[in-house]
């Protein structure tokens, strides 16, 4: 397997921010290998499935019909109080097939001209120095191992990623800054207007939240995603029972999809000297919600410029790659960060703190633009609504980034 | 059914491979391989962060916290 020419890139993971850098660096002619360990992209699920404006996600692909499953009109928050907070806002965004959604990602990368391998697992980095240099592949079906050269290495391997850990960019995530998340794609569930609700409180998601994600034809996604820390030696598996015998008795259970999702701070670092790491794997999920679809896309496109550029001019150095990790702490991580704050704040408030500060939130002018929550409109709005939680932000902010 | 591994016990029906445990092991003891979990038992410390984050409940780890 090694006898042909070297590949300029390897991508490990064949989800939507591995297929998107996969895509966009094959376009230019360059050789690309997009590993996925899977025998099949985007099966099984491990997610809520929603996304924003149609907008946002064509920046990246069509959205067929057939990827939809349903259009979110808008959203109700419900306090742990019982107070219902709603607001209808069409075209905020779409519940999607997420299997068909990878799926079409993928096949615009191998229409680039990518190279797919399913059932192929990344082993190790091979290192020369400090330099990464490609990857140790194995082929799940055979057992064999080889090795694949590249120019660049893309570690897009989710939220289970070692990639990045072994590029040095990463640490495992601590318990609180994961998400357990378990969800029932539930038949026969009463469903007003086809909107997303978050349900809040202590009770049923310690530490996160509940929804309700429409899935058309009297189907949702119900989910629970909790803090560990904060579970009382519980699982989201008893959470989610909990939270379906309230919002959805009488459901019918149809698919479980259980995961953890990635609310960690941005890393420090998103490259390595021949190495990229970018969606879940680099922590460029949204923090405050676990959000991660079209974060990763972005992530996707900011690396594929990157690495195209460090490839046309011959060196691939973390210096080489540098231009990535700033341009995504410009902008995406700079909104992150900002939810990063207002989520560790948020989350571990009292029930009754919560729901006074979703009053106070649902209230404040402007916090919602076209696409959802504005960040920083809302880190001012809770900091306005409990001043002491400044000295807290600031020693957050001022406390320096953790890698 | 379930397996041991020096201080983690797999319960292979409840977990589904989903990789929260993956994630948290800062030991690399727990990976995903294809659509498997595969327990690495000489590299696990043990902390119980495995099983703290499963949610499903899928791991014991006694010698953890």
């Amino acid at each position: 397997m090694t006898a042909h020419r070297p590949f300029d890139v390897v991508v490990i993971g064949a989800g939507p921010a591995g297929s998107r850098v996969a895509a966009r660096i094959a376009r230019g002619s360059r050789r690309v290998l997009l590993l996925e360990k899977r025998p099949q992209v985007g099966h099984p699920v491990r997610c809520a499935e929603a996304v924003g404006p149609r907008e946002d996600v064509e920046r990246y692909l069509p959205l067929e019909d057939r990827l939809v499953s349903s259009p979110i009109n808008g959203f109700l928050i419900v306090a742990p109080d019982g107070t219902r907070f709603q607001r209808e806002m069409p075209g905020i965004g779409f519940v999607v097939d997420r299997e068909l959604f990878d799926q079409s990602l993928a096949a615009a990368a191998v229409s680039a001209g990518a190279e797919l391998r399913t059932g192929h697992q990344a082993m190790g980095l091979i290192h020369d120095g400090n330099r990464i240099r490609g990857v140790r592949v194995k082929d799940l079906a055979s057992g064999a191992e080889y090795d694949e050269h590249a120019e660049v290495t893309v570690g897009a391997d989710g939220v289970e990623s070692l990639s990045p850990r072994w590029a040095g960019l990463k640490k495992s995530l601590r318990p609180d800054e994961l998400f357990a998340c378990a969800e029932e794609l539930i038949e026969g569930i009463d469903l007003p207007g086809a909107f997303i609700e978050f349900h809040l409180g202590r009770s049923f998601a310690p530490g996160g939240y509940a929804w309700v994600f429409p899935k058309g034809n009297g189907k949702a996604n119900v989910g629970v995603g909790i803090n560990p820390l904060r579970a009382d030696g519980k699982t989201a598996v008893e959470y989610l029972n909990a939270f379906l015998a309230r919002r959805a008795p009488g459901g019918k259970r149809t698919r479980l999809v259980i995961g953890g999702c990635s609310v960690a701070r941005g890393l420090n670092a998103l490259a390595a000297d021949g190495f990229v790491a970018v969606g879940e794997a680099a922590n460029q999920n949204n923090p405050f919600s676990g959000g991660g679809i079209i974060n990763a896309l972005e992530g996707a496109d900011m690396a594929a410029s990157a690495v195209a550029a460090a490839l046309d001019r011959g060196s691939a150095s973390a210096k080489d790659l540098g231009a990535y990790t700033r341009e995504w702490r410009r902008t995406v991580g700079k909104s992150n960060e900002a939810f990063y704050h207002a989520a560790r704040i948020f989350y571990a408030l009292p029930d009754e703190e919560m729901s006074r500060m979703a009053r106070e939130l649902s209230r404040v002018p402007g916090i919602f633009d076209g696409k959802g929550v504005k960040p920083l409109v809302m880190v001012r709005a809770l900091v306005a609504a409990r001043p002491r939680l400044l000295v807290q932000f600031a020693g957050n902010w001022l406390g320096g980034r953790r890698r | 059914m379930s397996d041991s591994h020096g201080g983690i016990t797999v319960d292979r029906d409840a977990c589904v491979v989903c990789g929260a445990c993956a994630a948290a092991c800062p030991a690399e003891a727990l990976v995903v391989e294809g659509l498997a979990l595969v327990v690495v038992p000489q590299r696990c410390r043990p902390c119980g962060l495995a099983a703290l984050v499963c949610p499903t409940g899928a791991l014991a780890c006694p010698g953890g916290k």
